[in-house]
Formats: structure tokens, sequence, C-alpha cells
């Protein structure tokens, strides 16, 4: 059974992986990579998470923002939940979910 | 410089740091894994990096173990053999993708003909993750 991996990196994710620009998915599973609904909040959950990298700033050559990261906790499980929503409307059977990210974030 | 030369050489090349330390890049000299001048021209670097960005990033996310599996080489020889990818490698794409308030690059480096590693790389050359496309 094929497998739709969420796990979120720099530019990357959540469904890895995906195009970096448009945030399309490229799992390979026509009904997900398809999928304008599933596109657009995979894109927004991207900019939401790589939002907290700067830099040269804070002193440091790369620096994440783990306050802001907290602080946005709510929202980023909330696009989480309608990623994985969306993704079980479109599930036919035929893929597994393998959730990284909501573990994750639910521990910050 | 023979290809063998040329990968047993230093993982950090002193005068990459000194271009660094003069375009003012902020970066800690001991945690500097390796340096590496791409094909676009740009000095990329690792450092030891956290949880979110460098070496430990890629232990901790996974990106470790596949890149040791896609590579056919220990974990241990991954710094050397991304070095030599960066250094060496095609870039066959080097996407700006814009995310909040900044830019990152989004590249991709064929290295012997077949060896595709995606790297996302902050504006000052700083190596955040690498992972294979697969």
């Amino acid at each position: 059974m094929k497998q739709v991996k969420l796990m979120l990196d720099y530019l990357q994710g959540p469904i890895w992986t995906s195009d970096v620009e448009t945030g399309r998915p490229k799992t390979g599973i026509p009904s997900v990579d398809n999928d304008e609904q599933l596109r657009k909040l995979n894109k927004k959950i991207s900019e939401l998470y790589s939002s907290y990298y700067e830099f040269d700033s804070h002193g440091q050559a790369c620096w994440f923002d783990e306050k802001q990261e907290k602080a946005d906790k709510g929202k980023m499980l909330g696009l989480l939940g309608k990623l994985n929503a969306r993704l079980a409307e479109l599930n036919d059977g035929s893929f597994e979910v393998k959730d990284l990210e909501t573990p994750r974030v639910e521990a910050l | 410089m023979l290809k063998a030369e040329a990968d047993a050489a230093p993982l950090v090349d002193q005068t990459h740091i000194s271009e660094m330390e003069k375009r003012g890049v902020k970066f800690n000299r001991t945690d500097v894994v390796f340096t590496a001048r791409d094909a676009t021209g740009q000095v990329v670097w690792l450092e030891k990096g956290n949880k979110a960005a460098g070496l430990v990033h890629l232990k901790t996310r996974g990106h470790l173990k596949q890149l040791s599996k896609y590579l056919g080489v220990s974990e241990s020889e991954i710094p050397r053999t991304l070095r030599n990818i960066i250094r060496d490698g095609r870039v066959v794409s080097d996407r700006t993708v814009k995310r909040g308030g900044g830019v990152g690059y989004e590249r991709k480096y064929e290295y012997s003909g077949k060896r595709i590693i995606l790297a996302g790389i902050g504006t000052n050359g700083y190596l955040v993750t690498a992972y294979p496309d697969d």
C-alpha cells in the first residue's frame, strides 16, 4: 500500500515531498497530487512553518523561532487537522497516512 | 587535483571561512562541519546546528539515515559525501522560494550521473537540510 508521509522541513512538506513553490504534492498518487484544496492547505502549512527560520539573525547563521512556533501551536494543529481530514476524504483505501507532524506539534 | 585528492580534502576550506567572515555572515567557526562552493558560486556550509537545522537536524529528522541508504555510505561519511556532491555536483535546479518575510533556496544537485539531492539553503549559504529526491 502506498504511503503519504506528513513531515515538515525548511521549505518542504508537510506532504512529503511537494513542489516548494506551488505546494503541489509529489506523492505519485493522482487523487492526492491533483487536489486543489490539499495543495492550498499544504502550501499554507509550509509557509507558516518556514516563516520560523531566519538567517543572520539573533547572532546566529540560522535561527529558528521556537517561541512563535509554540504560540502558533493551535493554528498549526488546526491546519494539520484539515489536511488530514481532506486526505481521509480522498482516500479510497489505496494509501495510508503516516503523520509525523501532529504528535510533534502537540508535544510543543 | 585528482578526484581522490579532492574527495580527501579537508572538510572546512579556510578560504571559504575568510570569505564568510568578510561578508559578515554570523556563524560559529568551531561548529562548521564542512564548506563547499557549489556550481552557482555560492559558498554553502553545514554546521552542527540543532533539531531545526544542520547536522543534528539531519540526524533527528531521519535524513541522515535516508541519505546513507540512498548514497550507499555510512552515516559518518555523509558530511564528506554531501560536501563532495555540493562542490562537484551539477545544479539541476535552483529555485528561490519566498517564505514569510524572507527567501531561501531549494537546490537540486546531480552527482555521478545519478545521485540527486535536494537541499534547503538560506540566503547566507547555511545548509538547513538535505534529503534524497526520490
